[in-house]
């Protein structure tokens, strides 16, 4: 029954991962990644992490204040790529 | 540990040809089996067995491949047919390959609420903001999102096909219109609403995610109905049982050539009800409620072997095997535990 059915989304939105930041040789240990949600508050949307590489991705709904992404790249040497 | 209690824990092979037995491995654990799983897959290739601690994974010969300790509380877990393990925690997942190797983690800003995982694609619920359902290409662990509009603040349960590129959702919890969603990877959305005033419960997806199977309370009836849902949102209605379960229903889906057959635990009336159904038309071809041996209250778990023929239901003090097709009882195995949780998969056996 056709009316059950409503196909009413078909856009990916990515809507919430606006700005990517990026650290290289990074461990990411839960209380970085508490510091990390701290510094960066409601923005915070994920923090990816690949261990084998120590590549860490952090995104966010808007962009970090100079202050924010300075703390964190001083802390945990991260930089804006996007 | 003053109090702890040591378990042990001995997977068994069944010979179908003799109904003979053999133990595998056994091994200690210092906590009680959590949950069992096995890939979504037509030839399901692993079983994992995980606590809150620990993750043990058997390959189809019976050998433990992987036996893992992980320093975080593990919430849920599940496994794809390539042996890709996906961890929930709190508001991370973890994704191992087979060797134990982690991967891939990713810390979301609120608790995940569920998670599936396909040879293609993983799959992420939120707890907090279930609006926005994640995909993790396992290609290159790109993340990509999904919107669904549905109501905030309730429990969202996920399945993803063997590939995982349709993964199914129900919503959950109470004050919810049952609805239920095909979700795909290219971002299309398929809402099916199933006309309860209440959520959906449990669901499963069939591996090649054209056929779900759900579980949903109506509270206006009250009672625990269940449909068997196709990708295009024709349903079957499966049946309505009693709504006060002592425990959640269990289910099992499985897809033969000709027709899909779906076996479901009565939980009041200790019964098990079969129902075989012809995907072309949505309409149930076969009914039939047994009554496998085991106590009150005590249907807790049902599987299907993978090709359909045997039902393997805990029940009591056993795990009992009974053919689809004649009902005959193959086999009874005494269980030692409870209300546990019970999956199967077909092994093969190792020329010498």
């Amino acid at each position: 029954m056709s009316d059950e059915s409503s196909i009413y989304d078909t856009n990916i939105t990515g809507r919430e991962m606006n700005f990517l930041y990026v650290s290289e040789g990074i461990d990411l240990t839960p209380q970085v990644i508490d510091d990390i949600k701290g510094i960066v508050g409601e923005k915070f949307t994920m923090i990816e992490y690949f261990p084998l590489v120590k590549l860490a991705f952090l995104w966010s709904t808007e962009r970090l204040t100079d202050e924010e992404l300075g703390k964190l790249n001083r802390l945990y040497g991260f930089y804006e790529v996007r | 540990m003053a109090g702890e209690v040591n378990y042990t824990v001995t997977s068994k092979l069944i010979n179908i040809e003799d109904w003979s037995e053999v133990n595998v491995e056994s091994w200690i654990q210092q906590t009680a089996k959590k949950n069992i799983v096995r890939p979504i897959a037509v030839n399901p290739q692993y079983l994992m067995i995980y606590t809150s601690s620990e993750i043990i994974v058997f390959n189809r010969y019976g050998h433990k491949v992987l036996e893992m300790n992980v320093e975080y509380t593990v919430n849920s877990a599940k496994i794809n047919n390539n042996g890709d393990i996906l961890v929930r925690s709190g508001s991370t997942i973890y994704i191992y390959n087979i060797s134990g190797e982690l991967l891939y983690q990713n810390t979301f800003s609120t608790s995940v609420s569920d998670i599936a995982i396909g040879t293609g694609y993983a799959w992420v619920s939120l707890a907090n903001d279930p609006r926005t359902i994640y995909i993790i290409d396992l290609s290159d662990f790109t993340v990509s999102s999904i919107s669904v509009d549905v109501d905030a603040n309730q429990y969202y349960p996920l399945e993803c096909s063997e590939i995982g590129n349709v993964a199914v959702m129900g919503n959950g919890k109470d004050n919810a219109a049952g609805s239920f969603y095909f979700l795909y990877a290219d971002g299309t959305v398929n809402k099916i609403d199933l006309g309860v005033n209440g959520y959906v419960k449990r669901l499963y997806i069939r591996p090649d995610g054209i056929i779900a199977l759900i579980t949903a309370i109506d509270r206006t009836a009250p009672a625990t109905r269940a449909w068997a849902v196709r990708s295009d949102g024709v349903k079957a209605g499966l049946g309505s049982f009693c709504a006060n379960l002592p425990y959640i229903y269990e289910c099992a889906v499985i897809s033969n050539a000709n027709a899909d057959r779906i076996v479901i635990t009565g939980g009041c009336d200790q019964n098990l009800y079969k129902r075989e159904l012809n995907i072309d038309t949505m309409s149930v071809v076969k009914s039939e409620t047994i009554s496998p041996p085991g106590g009150r209250d005590s249907l807790f778990s049902v599987d299907l072997t993978p090709d359909g023929k045997y039902i393997v239901v805990a029940g009591g003090t056993k795990v009992t095997v009974i053919d689809w097709e004649t009902n005959e009882v193959k086999k009874e195995i005494e269980k030692a535990i409870s209300y546990s949780i019970y999956r199967v998969i077909v092994a093969e056996v190792e020329q010498a």
